[in-house]
């Protein structure tokens, strides 16, 4: 059967399709069961192919929502113990399998340990071989070590044998991982516990537990109730609120966002509703306390729930809450605080009464109170509320714990990093390119400067390995916008300019750097070579050596520098100062092969009498081949020197040995054979 | 506008409005992914707390019959829907009778034909009940019976069927409490005539502490007059009966265990609902309580302990929540001393010996990766090290040393990719889906370092699916761990490893499974050797009355029917044959381990000690207030 093709999604037209799912997820927002109430299940092998599901006759049938399940022997009594984890509460269980005390089937434990497979032995398999001495039957049963199994599950990794009648063990065999024969351990003793230990003969018996406190108790499935608080993690700005005043029904602003002398509770009731009068009442006679901690507003909603009406609300407050600040609710109130909930809560339910919101002075929405709320509580939040923690969501966490968000910091280079270590190369450089846009500030996860940085890097990287020059070339131009004298990001974008056959822009970027005072560009040692050589590649040599000229100044120390100066004065033809170079290069350090190889090579071929040296030159070459491998270059040069000394016959010898190590395809092949014509016609090789 | 409610004075209205486009919705909804509507018109009747206001046929159909589609799917995805709709209409007509009659069961009524009358015909074609019923498995606590045979009808007189309905439903004692349940799974409809197969559950429960349940499958006839249906035919093709003496193998310890804890009593005790109307949205707790369990010895004093992942978000969440057994197998909270109360969204934990050193090192799928903690001589687990997974938040994991190096390796599921991570993931298309978020083989390279080789591994291949679950075993029993992974939405993978190279062989094995996979559990079920596999799926009655329909996708596709069909069928037993003609053989409707709901984890397990492996299945989807299903 063929494949869905992935681009499914691309070509065919999906809208309804999801808006489908949109609506589902919508039903299951509003309340509504999917597949609820499912009872869990109990499959019973009857030995002949077949099973019973037998899941209320052994109370396995609980509806909880379902969704983990271990099996594990948590009592040590020889019997499969079960966890299961759900949706609904409770949100684990603990179920006890009494078998063993119901029937007397037999049972063997084993908990295997490797040791030269892994630790746990996951994967070793095990085959026990048992028989019955009443019936004298034998038969295998075979289980494996296995770590992570059903959904999100693990089981324990003791493997408990069930026996039934079969009161004998014969055989236990054990494959451990990687073995090419099983092992065969000691015979074991039914109802026991044991640990094998792989390449040991015998198994420890693992000693009974002696206690045990567990007690069956019905546990029924618990559903959301009871008065909720939610302190916000961060605060809200929350739109305007307006309810309706007393005297005249004429709007009231009850919110508008603005700085406040105090934190305010606005608290939405209704005069049929008898926790909300309690709860105005408490507060009513608490006014004087509460005066210059927090102002509160009630709202009557008396009208909008078509329940009752403002007059009896009104009857109400001028009754009992003298002291309040009152006024009705609007059915406009009601939508907004309708799409406040909606924002911040999954589930949609009814308003429950009393409602209440507390915003902090600075008009920010900081804690929901839907029911009843006590003195103690608001005291208590007032004061959270009045102070700017910049940890305003640990108080907002339902229970202690740690959070653990920083050990990911999953932006968009780490998630590049994830993708480009599994070698997902198109989806690695898909997480980076949007930091090629200017408007960095409408970035998703990557705001720091340095992490922009740190991507783009990663970016020309990816690009450069991957040979995209496209993504290659935008990431090092975003670079040079970002940070115009990073000297690195320059040298790279000219290098790949110059791969691209683009001497102009190569050129445009590359003359800053040779033009501006050395000292102030900044560049490192093989920054500046490398500007030395791209100067060279584009014919500036002059330019170049002006450059290196100053880095040798800079760095007098460097043979590096010093190294690609001669160079460039050879290709200047400025043989003398190469050779000053050179020496001194080697003075400094003479195991530098390449400089000795270049000297040689200048003092056997070049057309200046005075410096021609052939008897250097046939000693250095040969120095060099005395303490590195024959390299065709290496050999040229040697024979070079001895063409330059007269042994036309070495010469010829030795080039032939660097042809052959070279490969036929190299363009070094034409070079080398019209040299060993040269030798061949007893002529030494000149330069130019 | 919302609606208020007040402790003292609930409120109702604006809840009917809800209840009506809830089910207008839904149905628009199956129209675009056929069988996934599970509309269940499960009945659910007791003794004490029979319904005394059952809904009337009539409104069954207000409430069923189509207002209008509001969405249209891409042309694979949209099934004939009044065919669909009115097999679920007389599905409810029939689920209204059989409430009726199993009311009277329930009451013992079997005596007074007036009950029956305009239920049951007085002349009704009858196969007979017990005729063949053989005892199949005979323990000391437990004996199962069962008649899977389809006996002749016969035709009989209410009389009659009442006295064989006595024996069959009243014979287990006279005193006990009695709940039925029906479940149809098919309906056919002609003009005057209606039939039915339908899953009876009885369960008899006696003072005594003794139990019957009863497990019947039937097929129905039924006289259609108007909109009332009576019953005129009973073939019965399936029976099972188990009894069970003393008590019930399973009891539930768990308030004794862990009910002590604050843990338990402030934070697990309650729901994922109650979380969710107390935490913003923005810490991303999602309904659909993707969170599992894990054991292991984690202090290693020899008694097993437990690690509970918990939701959360960014910024908030549940803390995670590690408990330790005491000596007298209660638990004790140690999830802030070890070091792993993370509040932010856990899915799983995986105790695996990663550096085999002797202990338990725990990795924890969070909503952002992975992270390996290191078991510190069993007093603390140390974050050593953390793992991004890029595309989509992980899910289960499964280790195994697939190379054989000595060093466990961890298989990481991922489902849904991060930008379509609304609830329940975006499939596409539903059936068969291909954008799902791309599973992880992280190879330990030593030293606290894992490195993805997903690609290099040659486990890139068919992984663009909404993977849950994975199991690794030798199926192939070549001496290296093979690989199993179940996907939500289409076909499931079966990588055989051949040194440390995996091919999906899933196709040309037959354990694609094409269906919704939630998991997977491997065991070995006819006690043969060799290691079979349980795929966890969602069993849909409704799905099954639907898809079934002849004219369920119009003419267009017989195979794509076959596929909803599939998908409706529920969970799977392969039987590992280790041939090579046919490696593994679909042994799931013999075997009668099919019909497992909406389900999760399923596990294999020997629950009785008799030395063959029986199976467990979590399950069940959503449960809310609301008694409405979708």
């Amino acid at each position: 059967m063929s494949q869905s093709p992935v681009s499914d999604s691309a070509t065919g037209n999906t809208d309804n399709y999801l808006a489908g799912w949109n609506q589902l997820a919508d039903l299951i927002r509003d309340g509504a069961s999917f597949s609820g109430r499912e009872e869990n299940c109990c499959f019973l092998n009857l030995q002949n192919g077949q099973f019973a599901d037998t899941s209320s006759a052994w109370q396995w049938n609980l509806p909880d929502d379902g969704r983990g399940l271990a099996v594990v022997d948590w009592d040590q009594d020889g019997d499969i113990d079960v966890w299961l984890a759900n949706r609904t509460g409770p949100q684990i269980r603990l179920l006890r399998n009494e078998s063993n005390s119901l029937n007397s089937h037999h049972f063997v434990a084993l908990r295997l340990q490797g040791v030269r497979c892994n630790r746990d032995a996951i994967g070793a398999k095990v085959t026990i071989r048992i028989r019955s001495s009443a019936s004298g039957r034998e038969r295998r049963i075979t289980k494996a070590v296995r770590a992570g199994e059903g959904f999100l599950s693990q089981n324990s990794k003791w493997l408990t044998f069930g026996l039934g009648d079969y009161d004998t063990i014969v055989s236990v065999q054990i494959a451990w991982p990687g073995d090419s024969k099983p092992q065969t351990i000691a015979p074991l003793i039914v109802d026991q516990r044991y640990v094998v230990t792989q390449d040991q003969a015998a198994a420890r018996t693992v000693a009974v537990r002696s206690e045990l406190n567990l007690v069956a108790k019905a546990l029924p499935v618990s559903m959301p109730s009871g008065a909720v608080r939610t302190m916000l993690s961060r605060r809200r700005s929350v739109p305007r609120l307006t309810g309706q005043a007393i005297s005249d029904e004429s709007p009231v602003i009850l919110h508008d966002g603005k700085p406040t002398q105090r934190p305010r509770l606005i608290s939405f009731w209704a005069s049929w509703c008898a926790p909300c009068l309690s709860e105005l009442t408490m507060w009513q006679a608490n006014a004087e306390r509460w005066e210059n901690q927090v102002e509160v507003a009630a709202v009557s909603v008396d009208a909008v729930s078509g329940e009752s009406d403002n007059q009896q609300a009104a009857r109400t407050m001028a009754a009992s809450l003298p002291n309040l600040s009152c006024s009705f609710a609007s059915p406009e109130t009601l939508a907004a605080v309708g799409q406040l909930l909606e924002q911040i809560y999954y589930r949609r339910q009814d308003l429950p009464l009393p409602f209440s919101l507390l915003f902090d002075a600075d008009g920010q929405l900081a804690v929901i109170y839907k029911g009843p709320v006590s003195l103690e509580q608001l005291e208590q939040d007032v004061r959270t509320v009045s102070t700017s923690s910049p940890d305003a969501y640990l108080a907002a966490r339902p229970l202690p714990g740690t959070n653990i968000t920083a050990w990911f910091a999953p932006d968009a280079v780490r998630l590049a990093e994830a993708y480009a270590e599994a070698e997902y190369w198109d989806d690695a450089i898909d997480q980076l390119r949007p930091l090629l846009q200017l408007d960095s500030d409408s970035q998703s996860s990557v705001q720091d400067s340095d992490r922009i940085w740190a991507g783009l890097q990663l970016l020309a990287k990816l690009a450069a390995q991957q040979h995209r020059v496209a993504d290659h070339t935008a990431s090092l131009e975003r670079m040079l916008q970002l940070r115009p004298d990073d000297a690195a990001v320059r040298l790279d974008r000219i290098e790949l300019a110059l791969v691209g056959k683009d001497p102009s822009t190569a050129w445009r970027l590359l003359r800053p750097l040779l033009d501006s005072p050395f000292e102030s560009v900044g560049m490192t040692t093989d920054q500046a070579i490398r500007a030395g050589q791209y100067g060279a590649h584009l014919n500036r040599t002059t330019t170049a050596i002006r450059l290196l000229e100053a880095a040798v100044k800079k760095w007098p120390q460097s043979t590096d520098a010093r190294f690609h100066l001669a160079t460039l004065y050879q290709i200047d033809h400025q043989y003398s100062a190469a050779v000053t170079q050179y020496r001194l290069v080697l003075d400094r350090d003479a195991d530098r092969t390449d400089a000795a190889n270049n000297l040689a090579w200048l003092l056997c071929t070049t057309n200046d009498d005075e410096l021609r040296n052939p008897p250097e030159a046939l000693q250095l070459a040969q120095a060099i081949l005395q303490t590195v491998d024959a390299s065709p270059s290496y050999l040229d040069t040697l024979a070079a020197a001895f063409a330059a000394n007269g042994q036309f016959e070495q010469a010829v010898t030795t080039l032939e040995r660097a042809i052959e190590l070279t490969g036929s395809d190299s363009p070094m092949i034409e070079k080398l054979t019209n040299r060993i014509d040269v030798y061949r016609r007893r002529q030494p090789w000149r330069q130019d | 506008m919302l609606s208020l409610f007040c402790n003292s004075k609930p409120a109702t209205s604006v809840c009917q409005r809800h209840c009506a486009v809830a089910v207008s919705l839904a149905l628009a909804w199956l129209a675009c992914t056929g069988c996934q509507w599970k509309a269940e018109p499960t009945a659910k009747l007791e003794r004490q707390t029979a319904s005394q206001n059952r809904s009337q046929p009539s409104e069954h159909a207000a409430d069923r019959l189509p207002r209008k589609w509001v969405g249209q799917a891409e042309t694979s995805d949209r099934p004939q829907t009044d065919v669909a709709l009115e097999s679920e209409y007389w599905s409810g007509v029939a689920m209204t009778a059989f409430e009726r009659i199993g009311q009277l069961w329930v009451d013992n009524s079997f005596t007074s034909l007036d009950h029956y009358k305009g239920l049951v015909a007085e002349n009704i074609e009858a196969s007979q009940f017990r005729a063949n019923l053989q005892t199949v498995l005979q323990q000391q606590n437990l004996q199962i019976q069962v008649d899977r045979s389809r006996h002749m009808l016969q035709s009989m007189d209410r009389t009659a069927l009442l006295d064989a309905w006595q024996a069959l439903f009243g014979d287990h004692s006279a005193t006990s409490h009695k709940k039925v349940k029906f479940k149809i799974d098919a309906v056919q409809h002609a003009a005057d005539a209606l039939a039915t197969d339908v899953r009876i559950r009885f369960d008899s429960y006696a003072p005594d502490g003794s139990h019957q349940q009863l497990n019947l499958r039937w097929d129905c006839g039924w006289h259609i007059q108007g909109n009332d249906v009576t019953l005129v035919r009973i073939q019965q093709f399936d029976l099972e009966v188990i009894r069970t003496h003393e008590r019930p193998v399973w009891s539930d310890v768990t308030l004794s265990a862990v009910g002590g804890t604050a843990a338990f009593q402030q934070q697990l005790q309650y729901g994922l609902d109650h979380w969710l109307d107390r935490m913003e949205q923005g810490v991303e707790i999602l309904t659909t309580g993707y969170q599992g369990i894990a054991v292991a010895d984690v202090n290693n004093d020899g008694l097993e302990d437990v690690f509970v992942p918990q939701p959360g978000g960014v910024l908030s969440g549940l803390p995670n929540r590690l408990f330790l057994q005491n000596a007298d197998g209660t638990v004790h909270d140690a999830s802030a001393e070890y070091g792993v109360d993370w509040l932010n969204e856990s899915h799983s934990g995986l105790f695996v010996d990663l550096d085999n050193d002797g202990d338990q090192d725990l990795i924890v799928a969070t909503s952002f990766g992975l992270v390996f903690t290191e078991n510190i001589n069993g007093r603390q687990l140390k974050a050593r090290l953390t793992k991004l997974t890029p595309e989509a938040p992980p899910m289960s994991l499964a280790a195994a040393d697939y190379d054989l190096d000595g060093q466990l390796d961890i298989y990481v599921c991922c489902y849904s990719p991060r930008q379509s991570s609304q609830l329940l993931g975006r499939p596409i298309p539903y059936h068969d889906a291909n954008n799902g978020g791309r599973n992880l083989l992280l190879r330990n390279l030593g030293n606290w370092s894992f490195q993805n080789v997903t690609i290099r591994s040659g486990l890139d291949q068919h992984n663009r699916r909404f993977s849950f679950a994975a199991v690794w075993e030798d199926f192939d029993n070549d001496g290296d761990p093979d690989l199993y992974v179940a996907n939500d939405y289409g076909r499931n993978n079966l990588f055989v490893n051949d040194g440390g190279q995996f091919q999906d062989v899933a196709e040309s094995f037959a354990v694609e499974d094409i269906s919704a996979g939630m998991s997977v559990a491997v065991g070995d079920a006819n006690a043969d050797g060799w290691f079979d596999i349980y795929v966890s799926n969602m069993w849909s009655s409704a799905g099954n009355r639907i898809a079934y329909q002849k004219n369920f996708l119009g003419e267009q596709d017989a195979s794509l029917q076959q596929q909803y069909q599939r998908h409706a069928r529920g969970n799977s037993l392969f039987l590992n044959q280790l041939s090579s003609k046919q490696p593994f053989a679909d042994a799931s409707q013999m075997a009668r381990v099919t019909m497992g709901r909406w389900a999760w984890s399923s596990q294999f397990a020997d629950i009785n000690n008799d030395g063959w492996d029986d199976l467990l299945v979590a399950n069940g989807f959503v449960t809310q207030e609301r008694k409405d299903d979708l």
